[in-house]
Formats: C-alpha cells, sequence, structure tokens
C-alpha cells in the first residue's frame, strides 16, 4: 500500500516534464512485477470533434483503467479498451446477414468464377445463400475462398487501447502513461570469495526482464528499489535473515522518496521476452568472514549428524565494505578449484540491504562439519519444571580446526541455562549461541541442561 | 489497417547507429561443473525431470571491428539462467546484457509479421503454378491468422487451397536457440578471448554404490559410481568434468517463458451434412496390463527420435559369473576441497552430450569390514496381550581407515549383494547419506523373520509399566541384538535386567544370543508426566 503516494509522486513528475521529454519512452520499473510506462508520441490533430487515437505496441498487459493521454489543447472525451479479437470464426459470426465474395477455381481448368453469397448462419457449418439457392460451404470438399470486404471495425488483432479527443489542430506531441505488470527488475550479485586472503570480490547487475508482450523500442528505464519482495530463499534453511545488522549510512545514491534508484546509464530496447542486464557494482578485495551455523529450532535428538551451514559474512559499509547499498536480489558465490577456476559454491537471496549493514549469507551445508544434538535424560524437578540434559557432538573431518555457532532457539517463558560445558552468549529471550572451535579431523561434545516450565 | 498507421505518426528518436551483430566462435575449453538437486535425498534421478544443475564454462574467440555490437553468442545449455552469467576477458565498455527468449518458429515468424507486408503464396492444385500476391496478416493468434489483399480479408488455409506466407528477412530479434548477447562499445577493432560462466538446469548426478558381502559375512568390497546426466538439447564435447557433492543452498528465480499461444491457421466451424458428430468419451478406461519401462518413461521428443539413450551401463563385472574382484586398474575421479564442498574431477575430457546419462567411477575399495547386527524398537504399551515388533538386520562400519575406507561418501544408495547360488544376490538397497570421514555408518539390509521379538506388558500402576521382552534366534550363529526402548522423552526405565545404555541419542540393551537360543528382557517404564 505504501506504493501508492510514490506513483502519485512520479505522476506529478511525469506530468510536469511531459512537454519538454523527447519523444519516446521512459519507463519506471519497480521491484514487484510493475512499471509505469510513460509513452511520448507525435499526433497529428485534425481539429474534428471527435477523433479517435488509437494506440499500438502498448503493453499487451496493460492495466488499461490506469491509462491516461495528456498534451496541450487536448480534452478526452472518451476512453475505450477493446479486446474484441480478430479471428476467422469471429470475422464469419459478424458475417451473419451480410454479403461475402466466394472464389471458385476449376479443378481441370483453373477457370476462376467469382460469386456474391450472402452467410445465413455460421452455426458448426457456414450456411450460405448465393442468388436463390443455399449451400453448405465447402460441403463437396472442394476449394472456396471466401473473401470477406472488411474487417468489423471494433476487432482487434490485439486488444487495443483507444482515446475519442477534441483538440486543437496541428501536430504535437502527447503522453500516454499507464501501469502494467510483465517488467520487473532484481539485483544480481557474483561473489567470488579468495579462501587465501578472506576477501570477496562482488559483481552487482541489475537484471531487468519483459514478459509483458511487446517491445519498447529506444527507452530511458529507472529502477526502483523499493517494494521489498522477498525471494523464496529456498528450503531447509534455519535463519535466513540475511542481514544481520541493518546499516546506518545514507550513501550518495539517487532517492525517491525512501527508495534507492538506479537508472539504466542509455536509452535502450527493452525487447519482450528478454533479460536485460546493467552492472551497478564492482567491489574488488572487501574483507570477508567464514563460518559455520547451526541453528535448532527446540530442543530434540536427531537421528543423524546434521551439516552446519557454511557462511559469509561481511559488510556493505563504506569502511571495509561494498559501500553501497544492495538491491533485492540473489547472491552467487563462487570460489576457487585447484585449478584456479571459478566453482559455484551456492546462492541466497537477500532483500533491500541499506549501506552499512552487516550481512551473513549461508551458501550451503558443510559436508565435513556436523553436529549431532541429543537429548539425554529429562527429568522432572517440581511440579510444572523440567530439566532436559542436552548433548550436541561437533565433529570436524576437515583438516583445519574450525569454528561453529550452535544456537539452540525455542527457549520460551522463563526457560534458562542451569548448566554448560562451555560458556553461552543469550542472544535473545529465545536462543543461546555457543561459539564452539573443533580441532582439525576432531571432535567436540557440548553439554547443557535447560531448567525450563512445562 | 494502413489508415491506423495514418493517424498515429509514430515517431522514434534518432538511435545510435544501429548496433551490428557480431557472433561469437565456436566455444573451446568447455567445464562442466554438475551439482546435485539439493532438495532430493539419495533416491534415484528422474530423468525426465533433472532437478539439479551445473556450471558451465566456456571460453570463445571473439573478433570485434571498431564501434557499437550486440555480440552474441549462440548454442549456450538452453537450460541457462541468463542472470547468472560472468563474462571475462571482454574489453572494457560492455554496454548492456542480454538474453531473448522469443525463439524462431513458424507462429513467433508469423507474430513478428503482423501489420508488415508479406507475399502470400498460392498454388494452383491443376497446374501447380505458384501465385504470388503482396498481402498483409491482420491477425495471428491461437484462433487463426486473418490476412488482407487487394481483394479483401480471407482467413489462411481455409479456402482449401494450398496457401502459404513467404516473409521478408526480418525474422529481427527471433533466434533459434536461447542466446545470450552483450552490447560492447569499443574505440578500436580487436581480436579478444572471452570466458563465458552461467548456471544452467537440466542436470543431475547421483553416486551409486555397490557393496559384494563376502562368504565370511565380515567384510564387503565397494564400488562407488558417479552417474551424470544432462537433460538439455546442447551438448558439451571434450568438457572437463567435475562434479560436487554437499548440499548447497539455491534462491528461486523467476524464468522467462514464453507463454503467448502459438498462432495456428484455425479456421470458422466447417462442419459438413456428411460429418457425423463425435460419440460420447468410453465411459471406461483399458488397465494396463504392465507398467512401461522407467527408461520408456523418459522425455520423448515429438518426432520420437533423439531421446535419451542409455549408453553407459553398470559395472559389467557385476553380471560375471565369478564373485568381484576388484581390478587394478583404477580411473576414479580425482577429489578435492571445495570450499565446504567435495568436487571430484573426472581424470580425462570427456563429451556430455544431450540428453544423455553418463556414469564413471567414483571410487573401489576392498576388505571393508564390517558388523552385523540385529535391531528392533519396542514401544511401552499397556496391552496386556502379547505383541511382537519387526526386527531388522543391519550392517555397520565406519568410514575410516581401519575399515579400509576414509573417503568423503556422497549420498547415494547402495546395492547389497552377495554371491551364492552360482549368480549375485540382491540382500537390500539402502540409502546412504552424505558421509564425512570418521563417521559412522549404519545401513539396513532388511526385516528378518529368524529373530523374533515379542514383549508383554504383566502389569501396570500410576503410569508405571512392568515390561517383558523376549527375544529369539532360529539361526545357526549367534547374534548382536540392539533393543531399542521408545524415546517417549518422558519416559523412564527402571529395574531393568540387562543395562540400558544411551548411544547417539537411543535408548538401548545390548544383548547376545546364541544359536536357537532365547533371551528375556525385563524392565519398567515409568512415565514422568501427570
Amino acid at each position: 500500500m505504501s506504493r501508492l503516494p510514490v506513483l502519485a509522486a512520479i505522476s506529478l513528475i511525469a506530468l510536469a516534464t511531459a512537454a519538454s521529454a523527447d519523444p519516446g519512452i521512459d519507463i519506471t520499473i519497480y521491484a514487484d512485477n510493475q512499471a509505469l510506462v510513460q509513452d511520448t508520441r507525435v499526433i497529428t490533430f485534425t481539429g474534428d470533434q471527435a477523433q479517435r487515437v488509437e494506440f499500438k505496441n502498448v503493453s499487451a498487459q496493460i492495466r488499461a483503467e490506469t491509462a491516461s493521454l495528456s498534451a496541450s489543447d487536448m480534452t478526452i472525451l472518451e476512453q475505450n479498451f477493446d479486446y474484441d479479437l480478430l479471428s476467422p470464426s469471429k470475422i464469419m459470426e459478424n458475417a451473419v446477414g451480410q454479403t461475402i465474395t466466394l472464389v471458385r477455381t476449376n479443378p481441370a481448368t483453373g477457370q476462376e468464377t467469382r460469386e456474391r453469397a450472402t452467410v445465413l448462419a455460421a452455426n458448426g457449418g457456414v450456411v450460405l445463400q448465393i442468388g436463390d439457392r443455399i449451400e453448405v460451404l465447402r460441403d463437396d470438399g472442394l476449394p472456396v475462398r471466401v473473401i470477406f470486404d472488411k474487417v468489423p471495425p471494433n476487432m482487434r488483432a490485439e486488444p487495443t487501447l483507444s482515446m475519442t479527443v477534441a483538440a486543437k489542430p496541428g501536430t504535437r506531441e502527447a503522453t500516454l502513461r499507464y501501469l502494467t505488470p510483465g517488467l520487473g527488475w532484481r539485483a544480481d550479485y557474483v561473489v567470488l570469495y579468495d579462501e587465501g586472503k578472506s576477501t570477496i570480490d562482488v559483481q552487482g547487475w541489475v537484471t531487468l526482464s519483459n514478459n509483458s508482450g511487446v517491445n519498447y523500442d529506444n527507452a530511458r528505464a529507472v529502477l526502483v528499489a523499493g517494494n521489498p519482495r522477498m525471494l523464496n530463499g529456498g528450503g531447509g534453511c534455519f535463519d535466513c535473515g540475511s542481514s544481520d545488522e541493518a546499516g546506518t549510512e545514507a550513501g550518495t545514491r539517487e532517492r525517491l522518496g525512501g527508495y534507492y534508484l538506479y537508472p539504466l546509464p542509455a536509452r535502450t530496447t527493452i525487447a519482450n521476452l528478454q533479460t536485460k542486464q546493467v552492472s551497478f557494482l564492482d567491489v574488488h578485495g572487501a574483507p570477508a568472514q567464514h563460518g559455520y551455523e547451526l541453528r535448532f529450532g527446540w530442543l530434540q535428538t536427531a537421528s543423524q549428524p546434521i551439516s552446519a551451514w557454511t557462511v559469509y559474512s561481511f559488510t556493505n559499509g563504506s569502511q571495509g565494505g561494498l559501500g553501497d547499498q544492495l538491491p533485492a536480489g540473489v547472491m552467487r558465490f563462487y570460489i576457487r578449484d585447484a585449478k584456479g577456476q571459478p566453482q559455484f559454491i551456492g546462492e541466497r537471496g537477500i532483500g533491500h540491504t541499506p549501506m552499512g549493514s552487516k550481512l551473513s549469507i549461508a551458501t550451503g551445508e558443510a559436508f565435513d562439519v556436523k553436529v549431532h544434538p541429543v537429548v539425554t535424560a529429562r527429568t522432572k524437578v517440581g511440579k510444572t519444571r523440567w530439566k532436559t540434559d542436552m548433548r550436541y557432538t561437533l565433529t570436524n573431518a576437515s583438516s583445519k580446526p574450525v569454528t561453529v555457532k550452535v544456537i539452540q532457539g525455542g527457549l520460551w517463558g522463563d526457560t534458562k541455562v542451569s548448566a554448560e560445558s562451555q560458556r553461552s552468549e543469550r542472544r535473545d529471550a529465545e536462543s543461546v549461541v555457543w561459539t564452539v572451535t573443533i580441532p582439525a579431523e576432531g571432535k567436540v561434545e557440548l553439554t547443557a541442561t535447560f531448567d525450563s516450565r512445562y | 489497417m494502413r489508415w491506423l498507421l495514418a493517424m498515429i505518426l509514430s515517431l522514434i528518436a534518432a538511435f545510435p547507429a544501429v548496433a551490428r551483430d557480431v557472433v561469437a566462435g565456436a566455444p573451446g575449453d568447455v567445464s562442466l561443473t554438475i551439482y546435485r538437486d539439493p532438495y532430493r535425498d539419495s533416491g534415484a534421478m528422474q530423468l525426465n525431470d533433472l532437478g539439479g544443475f551445473a556450471v558451465v564454462s566456456e571460453t570463445r574467440r571473439v573478433t570485434l571491428p571498431a564501434g557499437r555490437h550486440r555480440l552474441r553468442f549462440v548454442g549456450v545449455v538452453d537450460g541457462i539462467i541468463p542472470a547468472s552469467a560472468v563474462m571475462s576477458g571482454l574489453p572494457a565498455g560492455v554496454v548492456e546484457r542480454n538474453q531473448d527468449a522469443a525463439l524462431l518458429s513458424p507462429s513467433s515468424l508469423m507474430r513478428a509479421a503482423r501489420g508488415k507486408s508479406i507475399m502470400l503464396t498460392r498454388t494452383d492444385p491443376a497446374t501447380g503454378k505458384a501465385m504470388r500476391l503482396p498481402a498483409e496478416i491482420v491477425s495471428a493468434s491461437e484462433d487463426g491468422v486473418v490476412f488482407h489483399t487487394k481483394d479483401g480479408d480471407e482467413a489462411l488455409r481455409c479456402s482449401g487451397y494450398p496457401e502459404t506466407f513467404r516473409y521478408g528477412r526480418d525474422a529481427e530479434g527471433l533466434f533459434a536457440q536461447p542466446t545470450l548477447s552483450v552490447m560492447v562499445d569499443v574505440s578500436r577493432a580487436m581480436t579478444v578471448k572471452v570466458t563465458l560462466t552461467y548456471l544452467a538446469q537440466g542436470f543431475d548426478w547421483n553416486a551409486s554404490y555397490t557393496a559384494r558381502l563376502n562368504p565370511a559375512g565380515t567384510a564387503f568390497d565397494l564400488g562407488g559410481w558417479i552417474t551424470l546426466a544432462n537433460g538439455n538439447s546442447v551438448s558439451l564435447n571434450n568438457a572437463q568434468v567435475q562434479i560436487v557433492a554437499g548440499r548447497l543452498s539455491r534462491a528461486m528465480v523467476d524464468r522467462i517463458v514464453d507463454n503467448a499461444p502459438a498462432a495456428i491457421a484455425r479456421c470458422w466451424p466447417m462442419e459438413k451434412t456428411s460429418d457425423i458428430p463425435e460419440k460420447p468419451d468410453r465411459p471406461y478406461v483399458l488397465v494396463q496390463p504392465y507398467l512401461e519401462r522407467p527408461y520408456r518413461r523418459w522425455r520423448q521428443p515429438d518426432n520420437d527420435k533423439g531421446g535419451i539413450i542409455v549408453t553407459a551401463q553398470r559395472r559389467t563385472q557385476m553380471m560375471q559369473d565369478t564373485p568381484t574382484a576388484v581390478s587394478a586398474y583404477s580411473s576414479e575421479a580425482i577429489q578435492e576441497q571445495l570450499g565446504d564442498l567435495k568436487m571430484y574431477r573426472i581424470p580425462r575430457l570427456t563429451s556430455v552430450a544431450a540428453m544423455q546419462m553418463k556414469q564413471t567411477r567414483l571410487l573401489e575399495r576392498a576388505g571393508v569390514s564390517y558388523e552385523r547386527y540385529y535391531t528392533a524398537r519396542i514401544y511401552i504399551n499397556p496391552n496386556k496381550q502379547p505383541w511382537f515388533d519387526q526386527t531388522v538386520a543391519m550392517l555397520r562400519t565406519r568410514n575410516d581407515k581401519k575399515h579400509s575406507l576414509g573417503l568423503p561418501l556422497p549420498a547415494g544408495i547402495l546395492l547389497i549383494d552377495q554371491f551364492q547360488f552360482g549368480r549375485p544376490m540382491v540382500l537390500a538397497e539402502p540409502e546412504l547419506g552424505d558421509t564425512a570421514v570418521d563417521e559412522k555408518i549404519e545401513l539396513a539390509i532388511g526385516a528378518v523373520s529368524d529373530v523374533t521379538v515379542q514383549s508383554r506388558c504383566i502389569d501396570d500402576k500410576d503410569r508405571k509399566y512392568v515390561m517383558e521382552t523376549t527375544i529369539t534366534n532360529a539361526g545357526a550363529t549367534e547374534i548382536q541384538f540392539e533393543l531399542e526402548i521408545e524415546n517417549g522423552l518422558d519416559l523412564k526405565i527402571t529395574n531393568s535386567t540387562i543395562a540400558v545404555i544411551e548411544r547417539d541419542g537411543k535408548r538401548l540393551m545390548l544383548i547376545t544370543i546364541p544359536a536357537g537360543g532365547a533371551v528375556i528382557a525385563g524392565y519398567t517404564g515409568h512415565y514422568q508426566y501427570d
């Protein structure tokens, strides 16, 4: 709902600038598959009391009720959206009671004969009256061409927007404005992690896609990062939140209200069924940390050890970070293999992230680092109180020591940790965190006792 | 329709000099890294719907004249996720990148020609003479095609005459295959090598293992295969192939699909006096006597040729009449660490053809020692009548050097067999999860009837259940039995005649049962909840 005032704001700007705009298309694309198209064309007004102006090449998904036309010395009398589509059967149905031309060719001689016929009915088959006889069209199976004198004027090859206007005669610019779905964008990030240096190189692309059914030639596009549409982060993920701590840096990017603007650098053609990408971010050597994390939602026994998540953490602040806002999109992580070739290691959707935020991106499960949670005992200690003994067996099959954040969630009410083999940190009312280091090819047992109310 | 054009004067502002198309050379140095379907467990791949993906990397030679060009990469894998493409080696001056999903087809050609002047070709069936006259397509949709000539408006192919259109060379923007392109602006002519890397859907791989138990029942020979599949219609030739084990997180992305209905030359209703109305459908369906073979269910192309053909086979040794001997020749995939994942490199260049499944060696280990044991899970139950629980034979080993293993084992299906009766006989086909070094492996072989478990509640009072479980062994050898007591968290076990231990979160009684013998375990289960 918060989008509406913004659209209104854009509309005002559009009205104010339409007069001086070059002919062409200005498109404002929002992240949630919605765009505002402002199409400036040169129209010759005839000065008629009611001139019909028809618009071809508008989005096939146009929200016709949002369309409006503006030009100087012009009043709109009526606005129509015709969607009776032209097809052979529609023409034939429309021709009932009217006259058509039949052309027959003699199969032996090639001699052509023409006849006029009246269409009596088009139910299942076509029944014709030719002079004083009645025939079923092509009942004998011989070829007959049917020629219609004209296509009914209200029928269109595609849904068509038209306006009836009264205007001062002359040739001048008019601007058509409408909203349409089918145009959308998001960001795509390529992140290359350097294991040796613990740094990341990040390329950011805005990816714009057009599925609206029409080509926009010579368009000026502005992308608005605003409508938080979270991409599905994929299944099986605990603690998907991409941003650990929201940023507070303003940056220099142009804003519209609370939203960031990403204008495309040049006029471009946005073709139908096209995905277009323009680079907006290229950062080298930003520091990043590699770690492990695993969260348990309740005090549980797992039948198998569970792989920890591989997590890469970094900031998008100006100090030691990416130094830009990150519009919502997908981050794809790569790492170089033994031959130096980048290999993909996982991806994750992120939301619109203000500058200066801390991000932790879980790219996948670690093959060699696992945690096996086991409830070893549950004892009743009072009328409403229980003690739950947990054992977490952490294993590391890799040749380097690793540090895992084990997060135990589900601590509702006044649940507290009454004993533990290692100090935990109470992150929030609901969860505690242990940061555990496992030696190379080693095993660590972490135990804790939770005191909870039943 | 011309009157429309007359009414609207669509003005296109001066566009930068029309970009010329430059086609990048054929791909070389192809590298293919295949990832498993992250949402599939160790079960089989669905060849007609491969849920995994791959990273394709290839190098192409590009010769660019000076100026602004659209550089096209033809023949990328059709499952490409265009937004994931990474290009390196291009000179500065990349204006934008595009991927066009509008494909050249009879229907898209007709739609693109809408409103344009084309040629109608009509062949006289008597003389065979083709007649051409200028026409304009008025509408082309799923409901038919209407065109306009100097005579008036007609519907395509409703006359009974052979007729079609001839198009000008303006299939602009339509490509035979999904095409990736970049708009580049270069100041001088140059030849560069561009490396293109992208993610593509429609691949998958699987590990499959065979374990041949030795006659003594103490060890098995383990063979592992990598089965990979390409469900795309593009072949990757002479490629360096890698597979990656471990579960990656994936983000859902929308993919543009051309869902506009195809333009079809349909006519108005053409019923004749001789037409017989269709009979209603048969009120019953014939039952197929047997299921189709799974291979037959793989995606069959429309023209019924070039479908998926299995050219690889399981190791032929499996079919031989002698017990497996581990061959000295090895072409195992080379394993390396990739971040926190495991990567396997196929040691030679290979071609992964379109719609192909391929198998290669993953590992071979002889004499993996194991122990066999039996287990049953019992539940506390106030039923005074005796009841039986199912007994399962299990196989246990550890992924370490001591057991002749000690290497990462990617998830897959393990086929356990034994050579007996002059042939290999399958015992079980359990699933193995991703197993790191030093992890324990416990696999169910199957239910057995020689070992029975019978339980009975002798007495219950105040949610305290006095239980008695009898385990019998009808086999000719002594067995190790692990009785697992239902793990209700509020259940306390007391007064047990055999010690109850906790292992991996399970409450167990470890019992040795002699050949032809029986053991009785007594215990009391006490629920703590009120």
